[in-house]
């Protein structure tokens, strides 16, 4: 047997820009910071661009309307109209910002999201979202016309992919990979976040461990860009890649930041139960070559859901659907985990694995989707809240801490959201790198967090239990309490739980070896500790929201509260426990009709 | 049942044993085989560099040939002739267009392709058109004493789109045949599906070697007394190259003969080793053969 | 497979800084409807707790990077089915880490070394630019690539001579993706060529494990051999030359007037063989032509007419 380790090798680097996280966001601004001549590291747990839900996006939604027309059409037109910018009042707000603001703020965002964020934001990704990537090669599907190819939504409710619907995210991603690697970041892949450096309240970098040759790395940094995704790993079904467990937000968390709407996390209704692993979303929208859907229907064959039950203008029914099921596990006619379905078989011949990868994978899994409907279970998919940041700059409440992209606070994320989060933070960035020095590194962080580490690297007690297996019990925990439905007695329960696990069982941890060597286990030992953080707060901001919202639903408070809870439920540590508060959100331009409590079924929001 | 029989280059010139020995054994096994003899070179790899819609249209002559003489199949001793012909008949068969343009060229040659044909190669004819019943009959002397290790050929089971017959990473037809209808040992080993090399014979003849070599090396540590190939390229590679290959990473590696499956087939059949051409082959199976009673 | 049957798994384990040789572990795994191989790994590493290394990002067949050999052929876990008995290592061709995870640094330098970006020389025009599925045709079939190397790991080319000297079919994949992409203006015969993709030998492996079925032999590889041969940037380009000359002289190819055309003076290098062949009947130095040769070479023309 090896000796016990007693010190892990250290190796130190400074930098003006750290990112944390090879997605959408943590790549673009790679990129950009490289670009702007700053010194950047960019460090990934997993392979950067091959994980996360930026390796999963399946359609890139909006765009300039005049992507849709023939090559013919628009060279007919004289020009192309520069999108206004945020206006100054409600009252200058053109109809197809309202529009856009209704189906964001209002519907994706419940009215919990900055509205000049999302107008801005969508600004600026139809100017430069589109043409930067296509003018690094990316191809969004063109027909005979040269017209991009969509579904057949309305103009505003369109969604293209490239190159198919359910698959956009590896050839993007994979672009973004060869984009970052060939800039002049330094990329270190395999190498996880373990704990941010701070000083006088400041952030100034991270501790990471090599995940290959188990050494850590104390890289100094003047700004830090936490790009680590959200936590959708934490439950048993997940649409995410299997290293999420909501790094970015427990270590801002420990730091010090605030952060927000932890328990806003989406569900996704219609996705394939069996195999457990693979987790095919079978797509309400529709495809280009019809305007059918797939009918979604319960244990009794009765509809939850069909197509005309959304609003002209809506790309995605998540939180429609998520009412709906919710509805039918009452009634006792669907489980959070299966009893429902959804059928292709009015539209088998306009199921085409051209156009539509759902179809590649259901005939892999062998359903045979003329005959049979195929079960779906619900799966935690991406999160509203996160990293509370100032949305001009994407900084944190800590100065040298940003979380561009899904990792902050400021609404469901989508690509063009991360594009331009990053590049916000880069600029902000930017300036405080040249108004500052180096910071010098703080050894006595090092020293606790080493020891930390250390003390989960050990083969005793023999019979002692193996992280992972601790890890399956809160995935479990997590499914049962937060994915659909939330009750108050469950959720305490729930926290009771984990503070035995993590009193009880958590000490009596050890592992299969003290390999340095890519050490599994070791990992699982880390990931655990974030994984019963994050779970812990996302269970305490859920008894914290006394309402329910988007696919938010408590069953003890079914009802929308629009005079009290459109707010950031905010949450801080403060003396080692989270302490939680509120700050109304201000309704710029849009705002709910119903102004105080309301039925959760019978509004879309 | 009359068969198109269509050699291929290798056959008909340098691996002549092959051709031989494939028309005594069907003969005997009372197929009616008519040579395509104006039919040419497939283009092998090569010519598809130069020009792929050659390549397809030289195929689709090749298959009106066969029609014409009203064959059930085609029949190939040589994969990549197969693999050609098969690229010509999905292209071919069912787009109708694409065979009026084809009709077009034949045309100026007075022929026609009506997109009927089938490419079967020496195994599945056996399995498939002559059947288990009628091998067991025609076996006489079966290879109980011999521990055989099958080479298939790349061409011959992959791609499946062309083939789907048997597994296109770990076949098994030719395994089943020599057990079921011959009582003969097949072995299990690294390179069963591999690459023989040959298409890079000329143009990087250390990478054919090296590939040669793990084929060779392979078979002989897993215990085998000879190779048995349905491809004339492959056989080549393997037989004429392989002492060559043996060299090349030194060590005293044992040469092991490398058999035509018609020529296994006609041993068990009961024709004698001597009418097999043998002595065409640069490592000689007659010893080894003598050894277990042949 | 069916509800209440085991799946049994013989896990390759080996950590090359501690153990001093590899292992075989064997797990049995409850199957579960529609079960992955990935199923079984994700069972023995979540309920039975064993710490063994991998990559397992997506399951999904999206990321790429759960690639492991079972039963000898290289797969995705999350892809592929369990089967009842199932024997997993790693990759091939690919240098080892740990148990089934092995390294991709080498096999992602290839990719980035064969310059997988799209080269524009000319001013992007905005979106979106005209172009039309119709032009994008070629690149638009290898699109589906994910870069999750199964292609490379199963290609013997590699094995014989590794990726220094042939960079393997994944990272030709990704450079034909730009090179057959009409907007690029790279400069990509040299590149080619110098990465070794003549020293493919068309076995077609690389086309039947791709999980995203790309024909990856006929629609990446012979495209970019196709490039180099047109422009004759290729030593051994004679050699695919002299095989349309000889089919035109004679109908069929004999292999030694072929090699004669190739190897020229060299020839005298294969002597000793030749004298062999010779002694074995096998070396025909004459030819007699092939009775349809007139048809095949009207063949031949009518089809350069129309390329």
């Amino acid at each position: 047997m090896r000796d016990t380790v007693k010190s892990l090798e250290k190796e130190y680097l400074q930098c003006d820009v750290l990112v944390i996280g090879g997605g959408m966001a943590g790549c673009y601004a790679g990129i950009c910071a490289a670009e702007k001549g700053l010194k950047t590291i960019l460090i990934s747990k997993s392979l950067v661009g091959k994980s996360g839900c930026s390796r999963h996006a399946t359609n890139v939604a909006g765009g300039p309307p005049h992507m849709y027309l023939s090559i013919e059409e628009r060279r007919k037109l004289a020009s192309m109209a520069v999108k206004a910018g945020t206006p100054q009042s409600k009252k200058e707000m053109t109809a197809e910002q309202k529009e856009y603001l209704n189906r964001t703020a209002a519907y994706y965002g419940h009215y919990l999201v900055d509205q000049d964020y999302l107008l801005d934001g969508n600004k600026w990704a139809e100017q430069n979202f589109f043409s930067y990537l296509e003018s690094r090669g990316l191809y969004f599907r063109r027909i005979s016309d040269g017209r991009v190819l969509s579904n057949t939504g309305s103009a505003h409710s369109k969604v293209t992919w490239a190159p198919r619907q359910g698959q956009t995210g590896p050839q993007l991603m994979d672009l973004l990979r060869h984009e970052v690697i060939a800039s002049e970041t330094k990329v270190i892949e395999e190498c996880m976040a373990i704990s941010l450096l701070t000083k006088n309240g400041e952030v100034h970098g991270t501790i990471a461990l090599d995940m290959r040759k188990g050494k850590l790395f104390i890289i100094t940094a003047k700004a830090t860009l936490l790009c680590a995704g959200h936590s959708a790993n934490t439950a048993t079904r997940t649409t995410a890649t299997r290293e999420m467990y909501g790094d970015g937000w427990w270590l801002a968390y420990k730091a010090g930041a605030e952060l927000a709407n932890l328990e806003m996390h989406y569900i996704h209704c219609v996705d394939t139960k069996d195999p457990i692993t693979m987790n095919q979303h079978c797509y309400p929208n529709p495809n280009p070559n019809t305007d059918k859907s797939p009918h979604i229907v319960d244990s009794e064959g009765e509809f939850i859901f069909t197509p005309d039950m959304f609003k002209q203008g809506q790309t995605v029914m998540y939180h429609l659907q998520v009412k709906r099921v919710i509805q039918k596990i009452f009634e006792g006619k669907a489980k959070p985990d299966g009893g429902y379905y959804s059928s292709y078989r009015h539209m088998i011949n306009e199921t085409d694995a051209e156009y539509l990868r759902a179809k590649r994978v259901f005939d892999k899994l062998g359903y045979n989707i003329a005959i049979e409907p195929i079960e779906n279970a619900l799966c935690w998919e991406m999160c509203e809240g996160g990293v509370r940041c100032d949305l001009k700059t994407m900084q944190s409440s800590l100065p040298g801490l940003y979380a561009p992209g899904s990792t902050g606070a400021h609404g469901l994320s989508a690509f063009q959201r991360c594009m331009y989060d990053a590049t916000l933070a880069v600029d902000h960035a930017m300036k405080r790198c040249l108004e500052m020095r180096i910071p010098s590194s703080d050894s006595s962080q090092v020293v606790s967090e080493e020891a930390r580490l250390l003390g989960y690297l050990k083969t005793e007690p023999k019979n002692g239990y193996r992280p992972s297996i601790i890890q399956t019990r809160i995935r479990k925990i997590i499914y049962e309490t937060l994915v659909p439905i939330k009750r108050e007695k469950k959720m305490k329960e729930s926290l009771e739980e984990l503070k035995k696990i993590k009193d009880e069982l958590v000490p009596k941890m050890s592992l299969e070896s003290t390999s340095l060597n890519f050490n599994t286990g070791w990992m699982n030992a880390i990931d655990l500790d974030t994984m019963i953080g994050v779970s812990e707060l996302q269970i305490l901001g859920s008894l914290e929201r006394k309402e329910s919202r988007g696919p938010f639903f408590r069953e003890d408070y079914p009802y929308v509260d629009n005079e009290n809870w459109i707010v950031s439920n905010i949450v801080k540590i403060v003396d080692g426990a989270p302490k939680f508060y509120q700050e109304p959100v201000e309704l710029k331009y849009v705002e709910p009709d119903e102004k105080g409590k309301v039925d959760y079924f019978k509004v879309a929001y | 049942m009359r068969i198109a029989y269509y050699p291929g280059c290798e056959a008909k010139i340098i691996a002549t044993e092959a051709n031989k020995v494939t028309r005594m054994v069907l003969e005997k096994l009372g197929i009616e085989l008519v040579e395509l003899e104006n039919a040419g070179c497939c283009g092998s790899m090569d010519l598809r560099l130069d020009n792929m819609s050659t390549v397809l249209t030289l195929g689709g002559r090749i298959l009106a040939l066969a029609e014409e003489i009203k064959a059930y199949k085609l029949l190939t001793v040589c994969n990549t002739c197969a693999l050609n012909l098969n690229t010509a008949i999905s292209v071919y068969n069912r787009d109708d267009a694409a065979r009026a343009k084809l009709n077009e060229i034949l045309s100026l040659c007075e022929r026609r392709y009506n997109g009927t044909m089938d490419v079967i190669t020496l195994p599945w004819l056996l399995i498939r058109l002559v059947g288990f019943i009628s091998m067991r009959k025609a076996t006489k002397k079966p290879l109980d004493k011999l521990r055989i290790a099958p080479f298939y050929g790349c061409h011959m089971i992959r791609p499946m789109k062309f083939y789907g017959f048997e597994n296109s990473m770990k076949p098994s037809s030719i395994d089943v045949m020599i057990r079921e209808f011959f009582d003969g040992q097949t072995l299990n080993y690294q390179g069963k599906s591999s690459c023989c090399g040959f298409h890079t014979l000329l143009t990087e003849e250390e990478t054919s070697t090296g590939m040669i070599g793990y084929v060779i090396r392979n078979a002989t540590s897993a215990g085998a007394d000879c190779i048995v190939t349905p491809c004339a390229q492959c056989h080549t590679a393997l037989d004429t190259y392989q002492q060559k290959a043996l060299k090349e990473k030194g060590g005293k590696d044992s040469e092991i003969p490398v058999l035509h499956l018609s020529q296994l087939v006609g041993l068990a059949m009961g024709i004698a080793k001597e009418e097999m051409g043998f002595e065409r082959h640069m490592v000689s199976p007659s010893r080894m053969l003598e050894g277990k009673g042949f | 497979m069916e509800l209440g049957e085991m799946v049994e798994v013989k896990l390759f384990r080996f950590d090359p800084t501690i153990d001093q040789q590899p292992r075989y572990e064997t797990y049995k795994v409850p199957y579960q409807s529609k079960m992955r191989i990935l199923g079984a790994l994700r069972y023995i590493a979540d309920e039975l707790g064993v710490e063994f290394a991998f990559r397992d990002y997506c399951g999904i067949n999206r990321c790429g990077c759960c690639g492991v050999k079972v039963n000898g052929v290289p797969m995705l876990a999350c892809w592929e089915p369990a089967q009842p008995k199932m024997v997993i290592e790693p990759l091939d061709n690919f240098k080892h880490i740990k148990d089934i995870l092995v390294d991709r640094d080498e096999f992602d330098a290839m990719i980035e070394r064969l310059n997988p970006r799209l080269v524009r020389r000319k001013v992007y025009p905005g979106f979106p630019e005209e172009i039309t599925h119709e032009e994008m045709l070629s690149t638009f079939k290898l699109l589906d690539c994910i870069e999750c190397g199964l292609c490379t790991s199963a290609c013997p080319a590699v094995r014989e001579v590794g990726l220094e000297v042939f960079s393997g079919p994944a990272a030709y994949v990704k450079l034909a993706m730009r090179a057959l992409d009409p907007r690029d203006e790279g400069e990509r015969t040299r590149t080619i060529v110098d990465n070794g993709v003549f020293h493919c030998v068309s076995c077609l492996n690389c086309t039947e494990v791709c999980p995203q079925g790309i024909d990856v032999f006929q629609d990446a590889i012979e495209p970019m051999k196709r490039i180099a041969v047109s422009q004759k940037a290729y030593k051994g380009h004679q050699a695919f030359n002299a095989v349309k000359e000889t089919i035109k002289e004679y109908g069929d190819v004999n292999p030694l007037v072929l090699i004669k055309k190739v190897r020229g003076i060299w020839a005298i290098k294969d002597l000793g063989l030749a004298v062999k062949l010779g002694l074995k009947g096998k070396l025909t130095i004459s030819q007699s032509a092939n009775p349809g040769l007139s048809e095949i070479n009207r063949t031949i023309e009518a089809t350069e007419v129309k390329k």
